[in-house]
């Protein structure tokens, strides 16, 4: 076996960034948006020789990206089936769009929760709210929101850590970012060891959803292997991907200067950038910032004329992976199929192509500039003993004043929908909040006084999940919340593990014989032992499940179930 | 008396309340097996990784909030673990009606699959039969072998992983989400889509039948219902020596074929020629009774008259011309023990050492040059050094299509991180998972190997003759030599980068052992001695000969093409290679076996169409060739051979040299006869009759037997058993210790030198040294080869075979392999062929000095420019009209991997 050190040439991926062209998958991705598929033998030759792939590569990737290739050559609206979305009804607003025959393809939040419906034309320019609901293909562009508004945004924190520079507008490009002290973190880290970092990231407590984030980061750097790799994801949930996609668009260089910091801190020489491939404004715009920093030597061969060099690729994932469970991202670069894997190993012995992988969101890639230029005490001195630091969550249109806000860990949910949001939207009070996407966690309205930690949450069996905020008013249409519960779980999972992959379908029949007792008059037995029946298979798919999508959805899906079983049930009887 | 202590001991963990030690990285699925306790699995397979996904193999362990899955979770110390808890035995259950009633999302329709491992976990929870229902969408029956029904499959993905994991081809996908999701092969195009090698490993594993075979799939009635018990054997297709079982159908045919599960050569794999292409054991033109020709037509003749004729027309002609007017010709397929039968008669009853193989058409000059060298003119190394290499050089072979099993081994270790480098002017299926590839020009492999030898000396530095090792013979004058040659010219004769070279002996240097692998791209040269004398130098200096993992591994092409030489079918060689010159073996075949070995060497194969043609071969014994095919300049072996005065075929089906013969003897085939087979790595297997021969066709063995006995001999073979006590008898050094009753005690079989009973066999030749002056490096310098820079004849073509044929095709186009879809016709890079003016599928003329055909042109960038590929399947266009009779003067082989050509519209 060949041993560190060797004189081996490192292999080439397919998905690195070929004959410095960029990424050769966001070539395909974008190919395959315009023309239908099967791509015919001359398309497919000319994009491996653009792309330097093989063949039976581009066919591979080209149906990887099939569920938004263009049908006959017509490119399909993107239209958002988040929480958010389908609450302000977005599941009706495709159903007529494609009764006009116009072909759609449901995707899980396009990031424009506070301003619900959102979709895309065919050109890719965003029509949010009114605009969506009333979208007319021939009136077209005049209509769409081009430089869509940014969203209401505030922090609570003295020091915000994740959105300063997007308070401030943001930093699109390589001047303004500079402008603002990005890369002035990894310019002092490339002058001390990558311990320095890792010490840092320690010191600081800096906390994710699992809470604190460091201890990943040592077992990473602390496994023996030739080499390590380190993944930024974009988006993980049904909701909430504002932030990711205000960060690409509008802050990508901070993500890739954490991106670095990361590689820096646990010894990866390549680093990939996980963006899912219908976010196409933020795509441009980090492949635009990875060309700009590597052409002024912020990323690629010996940066800043250092003896360490990091390479970034694209990669645009066409499937949601599982709620962005890290496995699952990191099959979907090694074989594009994008399935979870058994655990042990984590991602942080044994990843992408066997090697150590750290996995990060983006909120926690924004904050390590700060953290090597500055140091810790921004995060030591707020946010919980357990969790230090802040968290941005973002609220949906079903508030009375949606918006981003970052606050410290430990502010109080009532707090911040009560008075931050103003509570439900034109006054009426809220039924139930989902926190966290639908994997999180489902509060009725007397369970909104605890703290936002992430570890206390843990502790008393809640979860923080990628800490989006979805309001179901009173009017809301609770059955086709149900619905899509279940179409989320079945149109993103991976469809690896049995429970995960046939649990919905089985929650429908079992519901359908519900209804079925539920009009024709009940006998009360049968209606327990159905009740009992989908308790029991809610119960083999937390505890059955391989990955933690599989094992967190059915939870708030039963507190759903629970809460509102008279009303999902008797309305059309 | 201090209280007990309940909690398991550091070590320890308890599986059901046992106890047993934890060792680090068992699951407990292994664990649980080891204490006899079985846990239900559906994705789980020992030999691959596991999958996770079924979730049946849940187990409870006490203080986990959420059960385990027992395939993928390693046992821990401290864990209490109970398998058939209620809570997980409801969770099994659970998983299991969902598959039944989900059907209308997840597509299976449950009386659809067919009886096995799936229907068995239904069972074994409490569920009945799903009731047998017909398949709502029909089986994909579009390959010739495969088959396809996708409402019987419950999405546990064996089949992708065996596919990735043991064949290493990357033919099955997963397409859309959740319930959706559905396993898709090869994109959508199905098995024939190009990317399957039709191995049949899915179909062993896929346990509902939704992936299934020709074989299972049979009507009624060909079902197997022969109450015969199935049969082990070896494969009688190629050199890996693939242990298989035969199972019959109701009629005595062949029903199915499995993989030996744990056989130590191909662990339970078979490729598509050893799994699917048996039907031309039952082709209804295989030769049935001995036949005479009269003029032009042929006449059945019973045995005794065609033994009486073909002895006496031997006798007559030694008479009259001396016994070297007779010669006799093996092919590699036939037995250990007919070969050594059909060289004792030449030699002891005929008198004459004209007698050789096949082997002379690819591997004498490793024979040679390795003996010369090293002492034995066999393997070094073993199949299994291919897993334990530090660094693997694949070269001048193609083992994908040519040893499909041991391809598959090679891109296994290449996965798993061992260095691979491939030299092959073509990129092959292996060169795509190569850490380098080096696309060398045909016939230059000399000087690209000293090159090597020089760039690792180089990077090893100061490297001093006891450093390579005491027998490092010879090496300060070998190394002088190495290191005079200029890198630069040499990557102007191999026409590969000076960089590639230096990568290459870089890699090679720093990952100790070496292991080559090497095939008849190195052989059938002008220069092939010369190309495994250079190998033999890196061996050498790499100092991998006799370590695990490192030497050398010729592979050899036919199942037998070892053994037959190894039984002596070579005109200067006796059997285990006693050199026919030496004084020893001739007192030592007087005294065991009781003849004068005629003393004079005898023809090589190759020399035969001149000897013929100038009169002094008059007549020939082929047993199992098709020279016609086989031998070069197609056009003068078929003058020579229409000269003939006595032409005995003994074969089973009609070839073209068959249709010359003056008397056709039928002989039985691989599944049909009791003998031993010796692979590429010197390893004796027994080989058993599984099914009839046709007709009156008889054992090769036999057939000897009785002409030797019409000839007068005195032969009592009581059958291959006695043969081989003969041979151990005549060759004690290496097959002492073989006998008949060992390889049924071992049925891995035994690997020579064996030279005592209670011997082992040996793995690895030269392990404990070489023998008396050997070892020793040759220098050798490269020459260009007479095919070179010809002005007009400005293409050099490779021929070679496919992955779904076999040699001249004789066995496998008799089965369904004639319908995969093969790249047949003439490989050209786009640039040539479009300096050519031509296109894909354009039929051009080739030309080379011996003679043209007329052929369709494949443009495949895999090809080196200026060089082209035809495989030598096809019968209507036989490539070898174009291969010049000029062989290697050393070895006696042909050229056949560097032929001139000129093409033309
Ligand atoms: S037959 Fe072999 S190569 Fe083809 S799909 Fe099955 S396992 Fe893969
Ligand atoms: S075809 Fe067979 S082996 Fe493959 S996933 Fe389906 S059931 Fe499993
Ligand atoms: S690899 Fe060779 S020996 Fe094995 S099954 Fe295939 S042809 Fe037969
Ligand atoms: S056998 Fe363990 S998950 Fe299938």
């Amino acid at each position: 076996m060949f041993s560190e050190g060797s004189h081996l040439p490192p292999p080439v991926h397919y998905w690195q960034d070929h004959r410095g062209l960029g990424s050769p998958l966001a070539v395909i991705s974008r190919h395959v948006r315009k023309h239908s598929l099967p791509l015919p033998d001359r398309a497919v030759a000319e994009l491996a020789a653009r792309t330097g792939l093989l063949e039976s590569t581009v066919r591979r990737a080209a149906e990887y990206y099939r569920s938004m290739a263009a049908r006959e050559d017509h490119p399909p609206l993107m239209v958002c089936q988040g929480t958010a979305c389908r609450l302000a009804g977005s599941g009706k607003l495709r159903e007529s769009l494609e009764k006009r025959k116009l072909s759609c393809h449901g995707v899980a939040c396009l990031g424009y929760c506070d301003a619900a419906p959102a979709l895309l034309d065919e050109r890719d320019a965003a029509y949010t709210g009114d605009a969506a609901s009333e979208f007319d293909e021939h009136r077209g562009f005049s209509q769409s929101i081009l430089g869509h508004p940014l969203p209401r945004m505030e922090s609570l924190s003295a020091t915000p850590l994740i959105l300063p520079r997007l308070l401030q507008g943001g930093a699109a490009t390589l001047k303004e970012a500079l402008s603002m002290g990005v890369y002035e973190g990894l310019r002092s880290a490339l002058q001390q060891p990558g311990q320095v970092m890792l010490d840092l990231m320690t010191a600081s407590g800096l906390s994710g959803s699992q809470g604190r984030v460091a201890p990943r980061w040592h077992t990473c750097a602390a496994t023996d292997a030739v080499d390590r790799y380190v993944i930024g994801h974009a988006h993980a949930g049904t909701s909430g991907a504002v932030v990711d996609r205000l960060l690409l668009e509008r802050d990508p260089h901070s993500v890739l200067e954490g991106l670095a910091l990361a590689a820096r801190a646990v010894g990866a020489s390549h680093g990939i950038l996980f963006i899912p491939a219908d976010y196409p404004q933020a795509l441009q715009q980090t492949e635009a910032a990875i060309r700009e920093a590597t052409a002024a030597n912020l990323l690629g061969r010996n940066i800043l004329r250092s003896h360490w060099s990091f390479q970034v690729s694209l990669f645009p994932g066409a499937a949601r992976c599982a709620g962005g469970e890290a496995t699952t991202l990191i099959d979907a670069i090694e074989t594009l199929r994008g399935q979870a894997r058994p655990q042990p190993p984590a991602p942080e012995v044994a990843g992408l192509h066997r090697l150590p992988t750290l996995v990060e969101p983006l909120e926690t890639l924004v904050q390590l500039g700060t953290l090597a230029k500055d140091g810790s005490e921004a995060w030591t001195a707020q946010g919980t003993a357990e969790c230090p630091g802040t968290r941005v969550f973002c609220l949906n249109q079903g508030f009375a004043q949606p918006g981003l806000v970052e606050v410290p860990h430990g502010h109080n949910l009532r707090d911040l929908i009560e008075n931050w949001a103003g509570g439900g939207a034109m006054g009426s009070p809220l039924e139930a909040l989902i926190l966290g996407g639908l994997g999180g966690s489902l509060l009725g309205p007397g369970e909104w006084d605890f703290p936002l930690c992430p570890s206390r949450m843990t502790a008393s069996g809640l979860r923080l999940g990628n800490g989006s905020l979805v309001a179901i008013a009173q009017t809301a249409d609770l059955r086709d919340v149900l619905s899509h519960f279940l179409e989320y779980m079945d149109g993103e999972s991976c469809g690896k593990c049995t429970p995960c992959r046939l649990g919905p379908a089985g929650i429908v029949s079992l519901a359908a014989r519900y209804e079925r007792l539920a009009r024709v008059d009940r006998k009360p037995r049968d209606a327990t032992r159905a009740r009992r029946d989908l308790e029991t298979l809610f119960h083999t798919m937390e505890l059955g499940s391989l990955c933690s999508f599989g094992q967190d959805l059915p939870g708030p899906m039963r507190r759903f179930i629970d809460l509102f079983w008279d009303r999902i049930f008797t309305k059309t009887s | 008396m201090p209280a007990v202590d309940h909690t398991p001991l550091p070590s320890l963990a308890l599986i059901n309340g046992r106890e047993l030690t934890v060792s680090p990285g068992e699951t407990i699925l292994q664990a649980a097996r080891r204490l006899g306790i079985d846990i239900p699995t559906l994705c789980h397979h020992d030999r691959l990784s596991p999958e996770g996904g079924c979730r049946m193999c849940v187990v409870k362990c006490a203080g986990h909030p959420r059960p385990l899955a027992a395939c993928h979770t390693p046992l821990e110390p401290g864990m209490e673990i109970l398998t058939h808890h209620r809570e997980v035995e409801r969770i099994r259950k659970t998983l299991l009606t969902l598959q039944l009633t989900t059907a209308g999302e997840s597509g299976l329709e449950p009386g659809v699959i067919r009886e096995g491992r799936f229907t068995e976990l239904l069972v074994s929870h409490g569920f009945s039969l799903p009731r047998r229902t017909p398949p709502p969408v029909k089986t994909d029956t579009s390959h010739p072998y495969l088959r396809w029904q996708p409402s019987a499959c419950v999405s546990c993905r064996l089949c992708l992983n065996t596919c990735e994991q043991i064949a290493g081809h990357f033919v099955f996908g997963m397409e859309k989400l959740g319930a959706a999701s559905r396993l898709t092969i090869d994109g959508k195009a199905g098995f024939n889509g190009g990317a399957c090698s039709s191995c049949g490993a899915c179909v062993d594993v896929c346990p509902t039948g939704a992936i299934s075979d020709r074989d299972r799939e049979k009507p009624r009635n060909r079902r197997e219902t022969n109450p015969a018990p199935p049969v082990e054997t070896v494969c009688g297709y190629c050199g890996t020596g693939c242990r298989m079982i035969v199972h019959t159908d109701k009629r005595g045919d062949v029903g199915h074929i499995d993989g030996v599960p744990n056989a130590a050569v191909n662990h339970g794999d078979l490729c598509v020629k050893g799994r699917f292409a048996h039907g031309w054991h039952h082709a209804f033109d295989r030769l049935r009774r001995p036949m005479l020709r009269s003029g032009a037509a042929f006449s059945a003749v019973p045995w005794d008259q065609a033994t009486a004729l073909v002895a006496s027309r031997f006798q007559e002609i030694a008479a009259a011309s001396g016994p070297d007017s007779i010669a006799a010709l093996v092919s590699g397929r036939t037995s250990n023990e007919a070969a050594y039968l059909m060289q004792k008669f030449m030699r002891g009853v005929i008198g004459t050492n004209n007698i050789d193989s096949c082997s002379r058409l690819c591997h004498s000059a490793s024979e040679l040059a390795l003996s010369w060298m090293l002492g034995s003119g066999s393997a070094s190394a073993c199949f299994d050094d291919i897993e334990l290499a530090g660094c693997l050089l694949v070269f001048g072979t193609n083992p994908t299509e040519s040893h499909p099993i041991l391809g598959a081994r090679l891109k296994q270790a290449a996965l798993h991180g061992v260095p691979l480098i491939v030299v092959d002017p073509r990129r092959t299926d292996l060169s795509d998972f190569a850490t380098l590839h080096l696309p060398v020009k045909p016939g230059t492999n000399v000087s690209l190997i000293n090159i090597l030898c020089r760039l690792v000396l180089e990077a090893y530095g100061e490297t001093t003759a006891a450093q390579v090792g005491a027998p490092g013979l010879e090496f300060e004058a070998w190394r002088d030599f190495a290191l005079s040659l200029p890198v630069p010219e040499a990557s102007a004769i191999t026409g590969v980068q000076e960089r590639d070279l230096r990568l290459a002996a870089r890699i090679i240097a720093d990952s100790a052992p070496l292991l080559t692998l090497y095939g008849a791209g190195v052989t059938q040269h002008v220069r092939g001695t010369a190309g495994v004398i250079a190998l033999a130098n890196l061996a050498l200096l790499t100092r991998g000969l006799g370590q695990p993992g490192g030497g050398l591994l010729p592979l050899r092409g036919q199942n037998n093409v070892q053994g037959v030489s190894d039984m002596g079918a070579m005109p200067d060689h006796f059997t285990g290679y006693q050199p026919i010159r030496s004084a020893d073996t001739g007192t030592r075949v007087a005294e065991t076996l009781g003849f004068n070995l005629p003393g004079k060497a005898g023809l090589t194969v190759t020399e035969l169409p001149d000897a013929i043609l100038a009169g002094n071969v008059r007549a020939l014994w082929v047993m199992g060739e098709n020279p016609l095919r086989s031998l070069p300049d197609t056009a003068k072996t078929r003058r020579a051979f229409e000269k003939l005065e006595f032409l005995v075929v003994q074969e089973t089906i009609l070839t073209e040299t068959g249709k010359l013969a003056h008397i056709l003897l039928p002989a039985a085939a691989g599944f049909e006869i009791e003998g031993t087979f010796t692979n590429a790595e010197r390893r004796i297997q027994r080989v058993r009759p599984a099914v009839e021969a046709p007709g009156e066709a008889r054992p090769d063995w036999i057939i000897i037997s009785q002409v030797a006995r019409a000839c007068g001999a005195h032969w009592h073979y009581l059958g291959p058993e006695d043969v081989m006590r003969e041979v151990g008898r005549a060759t004690p050094e290496t097959h002492g210790g073989v006998s008949y009753q060992r390889l049924e005690q071992s049925p891995d079989g035994l690997q020579w030198p064996c030279p005592d009973p209670a011997h082992p066999g040996t793995k690895r030749l030269h392990s404990g040294g070489f023998a008396p002056g050997k070892g020793r490096f040759v220098p050798i310098d490269y020459e260009p080869s007479p095919d070179h820079h010809r002005q007009d004849y400005p293409i050099l073509l490779i021929t070679g075979r496919a992955l779904e044929h076999h040699n001249s095709g004789g066995m496998t186009l008799r089965t369904p392999n004639q319908d995969l879809p093969t790249a047949q016709g003439l490989a050209l890079h786009p640039h040539d062929a479009a300096r050519l003016l031509l296109v894909d599928g354009d039929e051009a003329t080739v030309e080379s000095a011996q003679g043209s055909l007329r052929v369709r042109v494949r443009i495949s960038n895999r090809q080196l420019p200026g060089t082209a590929f035809l495989s030598i399947h096809d019968g209507s266009r036989p490539a070898n009209r174009l291969v010049s009779a000029l062989p290697d003067p050393d070895s006696m082989t042909p050229q056949y991997k560097a032929v001139a050509i000129k093409i033309s519209r």
